[in-house]
C-alpha cells in the first residue's frame, strides 16, 4: 500500500505566489505545510521576470517640466510622489476596464508593504544614492513605479523567498508532477503526484490545496515562457468540471527575440529604446504618437503585428522588427540592462550597444485562469467557494489585469495574492480525506499512468511532442494577436481532434526514473485543455478589448461585454457563464482608453 | 564552393546512461539541422521530440535565467540554452554533449544535485538580523554596497562552478556557490552575523580549502568572478571583529535615522 504523506496544506508550485503562501501560512502558525513543484523551486518561471515589481512608494519622480525620457530624480521621502489611487487608476485603464476594481485596489494598497517585506528579508534591489530602493518607469504607469534588481528582478525576489523557506525548514518536494487533485465531498483534500526521480506515485493528503502553477502562454508556437509553463493547475480544475475565467485574454509581449520568442525586457523601452520597422522608421508614431514605444503592451504588440502584416517586417520570414538600444550609450546599457545585452549577444549574435536587436511579438502572460476571491479561494461559475481549494499567481484570475496587464504588476499581484492566500490557508479547518478516498484517487492515477505505456489499438499512436507542436501551431495561427470567427472555429475543430488524441498518447520510453516523455504526455493533456478553454472564450467575446482583438468585431462593446467569461467543460461541449466586472462607478467609471 | 563553408548538419553526440537498462549504448549520435538561432537546448528538444523520446535532461526557461540545463558541451559545463549550436560544432559539424562532469549521473544528462543544494542550505543563505529592529520602510543600502556583492546576487545556482571545481570533486568542501552566497551576506550591511559567517567558512572545508584554480570563474555563465569572492572572504577573516563593529555602527544609518548632513 502506498504510504500517504499528510500535511495541513499542500502548495503546488514554487514561484513567488506559492513561496509567499508557504511563508505566510507558516508564520501564521500552519507549520505542517508542504511545497510541491515539478522542478526545483529556483527553476520556477518567476525567476525569469526581468524589469521590475510595481509599488507606489514614490521614491523617484520626473523632474518638473520633464517628459517621458527625462532622467528621474529622487523624490521627497514622504512618498507623496505617487499614490495607491494612481496605481489603481493606471491598472484599471490598462485592463481596458475588465479588471475588478476591488482586486486591483487590494494589490495597490498592499504593494508597498509587500515590497518592503522583500527588502527586509534581504532582497538585493538597486538603490538611489541615499540608499532608498530605486524605481524606474514602466509602460502605462503614470509614475516611475517599478522597483528592480538590474533586469533580473524576479530572480532576486524568488531567491529571497527561497532562502526564507530554507530558514523555516519547510518540507519541499521538488521534481514532483501532480497528475490529479484529491476531492472528497466536493472539497479539495490533496493531490497525487509522480515523483520524477523514481516514477513512483505519491499521495499527499491535506485539509487544503493551493495551486500556484504559473501561466500557460506555452500553448503558443512563439512564446516567452519556460518549457514548464503548461497550465497544469488550471487544467487540473478544468478537467474536474470547474470553470476557468478570462481565458481569451492572453498578453503578447512586444519584444520577444526573433526566432526564439524569449523575452527582451520591457525595461529596454523604459530606458528609451526605439522600435523600428524594415525601413528604419519608428512606426509607433503611426499608432500611439504620444506614448510611442512606452504605450502598453497590447497596443505595441498589435502595432507590430500590423507592421508585419503590411510587409514592413525584417528577416527571411519578414515577421521580425527591430529594437534599437544603440543610442543609449554603452555605459548606461551595461549598468541598467546587462541581461538584455547578454541575451542579444548569446542568442542572436548581436552587439546591442552597436546594432538593433531583431524582435517579434511573443505570447507572454495569461491574464485569465482559475477564478478566485480576494483571498485566493477558488470559486465556481456561480461564485460559490470550492472548499479547500485555493489558487494564486498567474494560474489564478482574481481579476487584476483584466484585458491587458501592466508591466511590473505581475510580480506584485502574485506576491500580494500569494500572501493573502497563505493567510487564508492558515485559517482553514477542513478535514483530512478518508483513506478510501485517497486509494480511489491513487488507483485512478495509476490506471492513467499505466495506459500511457500500453500501445493503443489501431493506427500509429500519437506522441506527446507531436500533439504539443500541433497545438502550438494551431493556437498561433488561429488565436494570436488578431483573431476572427473563421480562424477561431478552425482552431476549435483542430483542438477537438487533439483532445481525442491525447487520451491515447503512447509513451515510448519504458523507464521509470526521470521519464520526461511521461511527464510531457500529461502536460500535453493539460495544454490541450487550456487551448480548448482559450479558443471557446475567444470566439465568444465578440468585441475588441485590451489584448483581445477581433478583426470581425473591432470595437469595444461595453453594453454587452463589460463582463468576465467563465468556461466549463461539460462532456464534449464547453459551457459558458458570465460574471459582471466589479466596478467602482464613482471613482473609476469606464472611459475611452487612449495613450 | 569554399572549403570554409560551415556545416549545415550537426552531428550531436550524446553521452547516455540509463541505470534501468545498462545494456543500452553509452553514446548516441543524432543529425540535427543547424540554423542561426538554434541553441544546443533546442537541438536536445528536437532530438527528444523527433528522434529519441527517451533522452532525459532538465530544462526550463530557455534563456539562461533559471539554471536548469547545465550540461557538458565539448568538455565544459555550460547552460545548453545559452549556447548556439553553430558556435559549438567543429568544422566537421560534431558537438559532444554529456552530463555535467564531476557529479554523479542519474540518467542521461540528469545529475544528482542533492549535495549541491545541501551545501547551499548549510551556508544559511537567508539574511540574518533582528526582526524587531526594522525600519518602517526600507533599509538604506548604498549603491556602492550593492556593487560590493561583485555580482554574487546574479548567481542562478546552475552548479557549473560546483561541477568544474577540482576541490569539490576531491572531497568535502563548502563549494564555490555557497562561499559566494556567504560573501554576499558578509558584504550586505543588513546582515547582522558577518563574524559568525566568517568563522563558519574558516574551517578546513571552507574558504581556505579553495586552491585558487579559478575553474569556477572560468565556467560561470553569468560571468561572476566566484574565486575573487572567495579571496575577498579570506581577506575579511582577518578583521572579522572590525566588520562586526562597523556593522553595529552602520545600524543607525541603515535604518535611515541618520541626521541630514
Amino acid at each position: 500500500m502506498t504510504p500517504v504523506l499528510e500535511y495541513d496544506a499542500l502548495i503546488i508550485g514554487s514561484g513567488v505566489a506559492g513561496a509567499w503562501a508557504v511563508l505566510e501560512a507558516f508564520d501564521a502558525g500552519l507549520q505542517n505545510v508542504a511545497l510541491l513543484s515539478k522542478v526545483h523551486p529556483l527553476r520556477s518561471h518567476s525567476v525569469a521576470a526581468q524589469g521590475g515589481i510595481a509599488a507606489p512608494i514614490g521614491n523617484v519622480r520626473v523632474p518638473a517640466g520633464g517628459d517621458a525620457r527625462t532622467p528621474l530624480e529622487p523624490a521627497p521621502e514622504d512618498g507623496s510622489a505617487d499614490s495607491v489611487e494612481r496605481h489603481v487608476a493606471d491598472t484599471i485603464k490598462s485592463s481596458d476596464w475588465l479588471g475588478d476594481h476591488d482586486a486591483i485596489e487590494a494589490v495597490a494598497r498592499e504593494a508597498a508593504d509587500t515590497l518592503f517585506a522583500y527588502e527586509r528579508m534581504g532582497c538585493t534591489f538597486d538603490r538611489l544614492p541615499d540608499g532608498r530602493i530605486a524605481q524606474r518607469r514602466f509602460a502605462g504607469h503614470s509614475a516611475p513605479r517599478a522597483a528592480y534588481a538590474a533586469d533580473r528582478t524576479g530572480h532576486a525576489l524568488l531567491v529571497t523567498l527561497y532562502d526564507q523557506i530554507l530558514k523555516r525548514g519547510v518540507a519541499v518536494f521538488d521534481e514532483h508532477f501532480v497528475v490529479d487533485l484529491i476531492f472528497e465531498d466536493g472539497a479539495a483534500r490533496g493531490a497525487v503526484a509522480i515523483e520524477i526521480a523514481t516514477g513512483e506515485l505519491r499521495a499527499f493528503s491535506a485539509r487544503a490545496v493551493l495551486l500556484a502553477t504559473g501561466g500557460f502562454a506555452g500553448v503558443f508556437a512563439i512564446n516567452s515562457n519556460a518549457l514548464i509553463n503548461t497550465g497544469d493547475g488550471p487544467a487540473l480544475v478544468y478537467r474536474r468540471g470547474l470553470p476557468l475565467m478570462d481565458m481569451e485574454l492572453l498578453q503578447f509581449h512586444p519584444t520577444g527575440l526573433h526566432g526564439h520568442g524569449v523575452l527582451i525586457s520591457e525595461a529596454c523601452r523604459a530606458e528609451g529604446a526605439y522600435l523600428l520597422n524594415a525601413s528604419g522608421e519608428r512606426f509607433m508614431q503611426r499608432y500611439s504618437p504620444a506614448a510611442m514605444e512606452l504605450a502598453p503592451r497590447d497596443i505595441v504588440s498589435r502595432s507590430e503585428q500590423m507592421e508585419i502584416d503590411a510587409g514592413r517586417g525584417i528577416g527571411a520570414d519578414k515577421k521580425g522588427l527591430l529594437l534599437d538600444l544603440s543610442h543609449l550609450g554603452e555605459a548606461t546599457l551595461r549598468a541598467k540592462l546587462p541581461e538584455a545585452l547578454e541575451l542579444a549577444s548569446m542568442l542572436m549574435g548581436v552587439d546591442a550597444t552597436r546594432e538593433p536587436i531583431p524582435i517579434t511579438p511573443t505570447a507572454h502572460y495569461s491574464m485569465g485562469g482559475i477564478p478566485t476571491d480576494l483571498d485566493g479561494r477558488v470559486v465556481d461559475a456561480s461564485g460559490r467557494v470550492i472548499e479547500g481549494l485555493f489558487a494564486a499567481g498567474e494560474c489564478a484570475c482574481v481579476s487584476v489585469h483584466g484585458a491587458n496587464r501592466l508591466g511590473a504588476n505581475s510580480l506584485m499581484e502574485a506576491s500580494v495574492f500569494g500572501r493573502r492566500s497563505g493567510r487564508a490557508l492558515a485559517g482553514i479547518a477542513g478535514q483530512m480525506p478518508a483513506r478510501a478516498t485517497i486509494d480511489v484517487a491513487l488507483a485512478e492515477a495509476r490506471a492513467r499512468v499505466q495506459r500511457r505505456f500500453e500501445l493503443p489499438a489501431g493506427g500509429p499512436p500519437a506522441s506527446a511532442f507531436d500533439v504539443i507542436a500541433r497545438l502550438r501551431e494551431t493556437m498561433t495561427e488561429t488565436c494570436g494577436i488578431l483573431r476572427d470567427a473563421t480562424g477561431l472555429e478552425r482552431g476549435i475543430a483542430e483542438v477537438a481532434r487533439l483532445t481525442r488524441e491525447v487520451h491515447d498518447l503512447f509513451v515510448r520510453d519504458s523507464a521509470r526514473a526521470h521519464n520526461g516523455e511521461l511527464v510531457r504526455s500529461f502536460e500535453a493533456e493539460n495544454m490541450v485543455a487550456i487551448g480548448e478553454a482559450m479558443l471557446a472564450s475567444a470566439l465568444d467575446r465578440t468585441e475588441s478589448r485590451g489584448a483581445h482583438t477581433r478583426r470581425d468585431h473591432p470595437e469595444r462593446d461595453d453594453d454587452r461585454w463589460l463582463k468576465h467569461i467563465l468556461v466549463t467543460r461539460e462532456g464534449d461541449r464547453v459551457a459558458k457563464a458570465y460574471r459582471p466586472v466589479r466596478i467602482d462607478w464613482a471613482k473609476n467609471p469606464p472611459a475611452q482608453r487612449k495613450y | 564552393m569554399s572549403a570554409k563553408q560551415p556545416p549545415k548538419i550537426a552531428k550531436v553526440r550524446l553521452r547516455r546512461f540509463d541505470p534501468e537498462r545498462p545494456a543500452l549504448p553509452a553514446e548516441t549520435e543524432h543529425a540535427v539541422e543547424i540554423t542561426p538561432s538554434k541553441t544546443v537546448l533546442a537541438a536536445l528538444l528536437e532530438i527528444q521530440a523527433t528522434q529519441d523520446s527517451t533522452l532525459s535532461f532538465r530544462a526550463s526557461c530557455r534563456h539562461g535565467a533559471c539554471g536548469s540545463c547545465t550540461v557538458e558541451i565539448n568538455g565544459r559545463p555550460r547552460l545548453a540554452c545559452t549556447r548556439l549550436l553553430q558556435g559549438e560544432v567543429d568544422k566537421r559539424g560534431r558537438v559532444t554533449v554529456g552530463p555535467m562532469p564531476g557529479v554523479p549521473v542519474k540518467r542521461d544528462l540528469i545529475v544528482d544535485l542533492a549535495p549541491f543544494w545541501k551545501a547551499y542550505r548549510d551556508a544559511k543563505p537567508w539574511l540574518q538580523r533582528d526582526e524587531k529592529a526594522a525600519p518602517r520602510r526600507e533599509f538604506r543600502v548604498r549603491p556602492e554596497e550593492v556593487l560590493a556583492f561583485e555580482g554574487a546576487d546574479a548567481c542562478i545556482l546552475c552548479a557549473a562552478c560546483w561541477s568544474a571545481c577540482p576541490v569539490t570533486r576531491a572531497g568535502r568542501f563548502d563549494g564555490p556557490h555557497a562561499l559566494l552566497k556567504t560573501h554576499l551576506r558578509v558584504c550586505d550591511p543588513r546582515d547582522e552575523a558577518p563574524r559568525e559567517r566568517l568563522r563558519g567558512v574558516a574551517d578546513d572545508f571552507g574558504a581556505y580549502r579553495c586552491h585558487g584554480v579559478l575553474a569556477c570563474a572560468s565556467v560561470c555563465p553569468k560571468g561572476i568572478d566566484v574565486s575573487e569572492a572567495v579571496f575577498a572572504l579570506r581577506a575579511s577573516m582577518s578583521h572579522a571583529n572590525e566588520i562586526e563593529e562597523e556593522r553595529e555602527e552602520r545600524r543607525a544609518t541603515l535604518l535611515g535615522t541618520e541626521p541630514a548632513p
